[in-house]
């Protein structure tokens, strides 16, 4: 067996460090290939088929080794992750083992790749493009896709924003305006009311996230970072949110689209669990006349943990405050300003939490959620669709929402 | 299978976002005084107004329902009935208005059916949503309306009309003040004619049918322009100005993206 200089077989305790981002071995065809893609590198034991330690490893980002081993089985353990992986090596072949974000994967049997010698790095990406892609995204969806040579891609982002906004603001004008002024036109059908308001939640929703997703793929490109690595160990989280549903009215139209963008702050108190501030928010109602302030608690808990996505569970309560006062009545002349009213709400909910990851410290987040407000109404951000009154869902009125939005970890 | 869960569940609740929830009525007949009130104004929310004139109404006379939402149906029940009608008077005017709790907002709207008064009172209508429809109600009529469709066949005593989105159709012997952000206007002279005409369609053609041709004092804006009466006649664009005899009877229009069109009604 041979292994390349300053990486000989040792004990786990101890691994040797293969510097990145190439070993050169002497080798002869064939033989065992271990290769990290991982951004962290990682630890790799090498076992043959009654057990014995053969070597151990540790590789680096884009290190590379290759052990010239006696035909047989072998298995190779990703010590950081804990896998294992059997591969059979022969001598006229070239088995490889492969640390990737995703895990380790293993294939057998190649024929031997042309003498291993150090390859061409890729041009470092240029620093300026990790500051200028993003921000080009966000001014114009797909610009900074462009600018990462990536046209089509840029092209097809920013005709996707533009179909979806689109698509977005025909709903909303055919769900607003004089069509919903003319009793008995719009509002003689709760269905197509509901389906519209439905389909300019999604598309909305959709615009949103595909927005979001750009920009962090314009910095992800330009900065030359292939998988994220999403910090399970974070300590805080900022979130911010739009939970959307469609609400009944109690008049003409009588559905609507309600709306309830928020922030949350959570923190990481232990592995996978989190407590902390959600649904923080300020809503303002139609011509200032009500005053809603928002807040609540929130516990999660994150069952599943794969290389970009998330999954979670997650229950609170939602604690809303609302005041306002009603217009001086114009007769009788002279007539008081009616005092203040308020009213408050706690809306207990559960909820889905699914996190995807495109940038190892951002999110994007999906959250279904249920819940009903209790003692009081819930009244959502500004006035709705068409701007004509207050949104509100009734006191003890469940609800389904769906969630959409970003998150940062840190 | 837990990508598949995952996704199903995504997929229905994303389509099947919604609030469960109760719908109550609570239905409004009632009869109002005018005695000695010359001036009714009338603000019951976002809410379709149709207003008849009566001769034989004693007083202004309300239809209508309370609709409500709630999340059980003793909710929505409690919540229509927990709302008012208030009727006010101060001298010569009136004002007739929905209060609804703040505790109750978003949940329970008032919709007019119909009201009725006698067709000699002035009227003030305010809406923030809902077409306004007016008939035989000869006063000064004025009409403030967020978005919806006004059609007025009255107002001898002076019409002024605002609308943010809605078309106009609007017929009457007084001099008449309209606007509309978004929309259409029809408009028509009646009985001798000879009343002022002043129209701003910000989006949308105006056409004005006139009763008398004397003393117009034209001046038209639009993208075409088609005037034809008995002593002005023309096609042009853009901008039109002619006075005829003492030129005492304005009829300005302002619509800078429709089509403007005056001309005489040759109905006998």
């Amino acid at each position: 067996m041979t292994t390349s200089p300053g990486t000989p077989a040792s004990s786990p305790s101890t691994p040797p460090i293969a510097p990145p981002p190439v070993v050169v071995v002497a080798a002869p065809r064939g033989g065992l290939e271990l290769v990290s893609t991982r951004p962290e590198g990682g630890t790799v034991s090498v076992r043959d088929s009654k057990g014995a330690l053969v070597a151990t490893l540790q590789l680096q980002a884009g290190g590379r080794a290759q052990l010239d081993l006696p035909p047989g089985e072998y298995m190779v353990d990703d010590a950081a992750r804990g896998g294992r992986i059997t591969l059979s090596v022969e001598a006229d072949r070239r088995a490889r083992f492969e640390l990737t974000p995703a895990g380790a994967r293993g294939m057998a049997g190649e024929l031997p790749s042309p003498a291993l010698a150090p390859t061409m790095e890729a041009p470092p990406p240029r620093r300026w493009k990790r500051v200028v892609a993003p921000v080009l995204s966000a001014v114009v969806p797909g610009l900074g896709q462009m600018i990462n040579r990536q046209p089509g891609k840029g092209v097809g982002i920013l005709f996707g924003t533009i179909a979806l906004a689109l698509g977005a603001g025909l709903l909303q004008r055919t769900s607003g305006g004089t069509d919903v002024s003319t009793r008995g036109l719009a509002s003689g059908s709760y269905a197509g009311e509901s389906i519209g308001a439905v389909g300019y939640g999604v598309l909305s929703g959709g615009l949103q996230m595909l927005y979001a997703s750009q920009i962090m793929e314009a910095y992800a490109t330009a900065s030359g970072l292939r998988a994220p690595e999403p910090r399970t160990r974070h300590r805080v989280a900022l979130e911010l949110t739009r939970m959307a549903t469609v609400g009944q009215r109690p008049g003409d139209p009588a559905a609507g689209f309600f709306a309830d963008w928020s922030l949350s702050v959570l923190g990481q108190v232990a592995r996978r669990f989190s407590v902390g501030a959600g649904d923080l928010s300020v809503k303002q109602g139609q011509g200032f006349t009500r005053t809603t302030l928002q807040g609540g608690l929130r516990v999660s808990y994150r069952a599943l943990e794969r290389s970009r996505v998330w999954l979670g569970v997650a229950a609170g309560v939602i604690l809303q405050g609302s005041f306002g006062r009603s217009p001086t009545p114009l007769v009788p002349a002279g007539a008081q300003a009616p005092a203040g009213q308020g009213s408050f709400a706690a809306i207990p909910y559960a909820q889905l939490d699914l996190r995807f990851f495109i940038l190892s410290r951002w999110s994007l987040n999906l959250t279904p959620r249920i819940s009903a407000p209790l003692a009081g109404p819930r009244f959502f951000s500004g006035p709705g669709l068409g701007g004509h009154d207050d949104r509100a869902v009734a006191r003890n009125a469940l609800t389904l929402e769906l969630g959409t939005g970003v998150g940062v970890y840190f | 299978m837990l990508r598949r869960t995952v996704l199903s569940v995504l997929s229905a609740v994303s389509l099947g976002a919604c609030v469960f929830g109760f719908r109550g009525e609570a239905n409004v007949e009632a009869s109002y005084p005018l005695t000695d009130v010359d001036v009714v104004r009338v603000q019951l929310g976002p809410t379709p107004l149709t207003v008849l004139g009566d001769e034989l109404a004693p007083g202004l006379e309300l239809r209508g329902a309370w609709r409500s939402i709630g999340g059980s149906a003793k909710l929505a029940k409690e919540t229509a009935l927990g709302s008012a009608i208030v009727w006010a008077v101060d001298q010569r005017f009136a004002e007739l208005r929905a209060e609804v709790p703040f505790k109750l907002r978003g949940q329970v709207d008032f919709e007019v059916d119909e009201i009725r008064l006698p067709p000699d009172r002035d009227l003030e209508l305010v809406t923030e949503l809902g077409d306004v429809y007016v008939f035989a109600v000869a006063g000064n009529i004025s009409a403030e309306v967020g978005v919806g469709h006004v059609d007025i066949d009255g107002g001898a005593g002076g019409l002024a009309v605002h609308t943010g989105d809605g078309n106009l159709h609007l017929r009457t012997s007084g001099n008449l003040d309209a606007y509309t952000g978004n929309g259409g206007a029809q408009i028509y002279q009646t009985e001798a004619g000879g009343n002022d005409i002043v129209v701003h369609a910000r989006r949308g053609d105006v056409e004005v049918v006139l009763r008398s041709d004397a003393n117009l004092d034209l001046r038209l804006e639009g993208r075409e322009i088609r005037v034809h009466t008995g002593t002005v006649s023309s096609v042009t664009r853009g901008s039109f100005t002619r006075e005829v005899g003492a030129g005492s009877v304005k009829v300005w229009v302002d619509a800078p993206a429709g089509d403007v069109s005056v001309r005489l009604d040759d109905a006998p």
